[in-house]
């Protein structure tokens, strides 16, 4: 039976986006998100695996496969950050990252590999460029050292904001000791 | 300057079969939406938000087998002709992280 062109062509657009649709249906329930699921399926390539079964058993190694990699990437000594001709033709000086920790958190990496469609390879570049312009953001504030930007954009997850916060805690930690010291307090004034 | 050529997408507009989706519900709650395929999915999105009330980051769109990106255009998926259908899937508030505030 020869089915119309097009009319097949809209009833595959129905079951196949119906199809996903299932499978993100089944991801919300246990708390997974709709990219996640999609970047499952097209990764893990096979059709009788359910995308958050692939997520949940292989997910968190590729993650630390990234990070592990990106680090390599920045730590290692062909890092593509510091050109090898040292002549840089805008006299600025860049703080080696080199002594520091750059390590990527988990967040980070995720955020790349969904960006990157699932894609090992871009998502690692896609995470250090990231990475990259975020310590720019945070020395554009005046924090200049790289290695303690990096760390506070792990333990913040790649949050600039949340980075901020933690690098801008000790300017404050004064003051919270200043707030529990054994100075008496003001006393009070009834006539006013 | 560039100049799109306007004979890449047929000009007028379409009726597109959206079938509207939660996690709660087992079927699809169908709408049409009339359209343009030179349409992005940002502005699909910002169509709903207006005509409907659901927020951006509740929506996503899935045509065909694939996810859609907010800067894909419909026609990017092959949309063409009255009656080819999308689904819109709307996400619960918490599992978008997103407060009524936001809303």
């Amino acid at each position: 039976p020869s089915e119309d062109p097009d009319v097949k062509r809209q009833r595959l657009m129905k079951e196949e986006g119906l199809k996903l649709i299932q499978l993100i249906r089944e991801g919300e329930r246990k708390g997974v998100s709709p990219e996640e699921v999609y970047t499952g399926v097209c990764v893990s390539g096979d059709s009788s695996v359910v995308p958050c079964d692939w997520l949940k058993a292989q997910l968190p190694a590729l993650l630390d496969e990234i990070c592990a990699r990106a680090a390599s990437t920045l730590l290692g000594p062909r890092a593509p950050l510091q050109p090898e001709s040292s002549e840089r033709t805008d006299g600025s000086q860049e703080q080696p990252s080199r002594g520091g920790v750059q390590q990527l958190s988990r967040a980070e990496a995720k955020y790349a590999w969904l960006t990157a469609g699932g894609d090992t390879e871009r998502a690692i570049k896609q995470a250090l460029r990231d990475r990259k312009a975020k310590v720019k953001e945070l020395s554009a504030l005046g924090f200049s050292d790289t290695a303690r930007c990096g760390e506070a954009l792990r333990l913040s997850g790649g949050e600039v904001k949340g980075a901020l916060a933690l690098l801008q805690r000790p300017l404050l930690e004064p003051f919270h000791q200043r707030m529990w010291s054994d100075q008496p307090e003001p006393p009070l004034n009834i006539h006013h | 300057s560039v100049k799109v050529d306007q004979k890449a997408y047929p000009p007028d507009t379409i009726r597109l079969s959206v079938g509207v989706e939660d996690a709660e519900l087992d079927s699809s709650i169908p709408i049409t939406m009339i359209v343009t395929v030179d349409m992005t999915i940002s502005e699909l999105k910002i169509k709903i938000k207006n005509d409907f009330g659901f927020h951006p980051f509740l929506q996503t769109w899935v045509i065909g087998k694939r996810l859609a990106r907010d800067t894909d255009t419909l026609f990017n998926h092959g949309v063409s002709k009255d009656g080819d259908r999308a689904f819109l899937f709307i996400k619960a508030a918490k599992a978008a992280h997103l407060s009524r505030e936001q809303q």
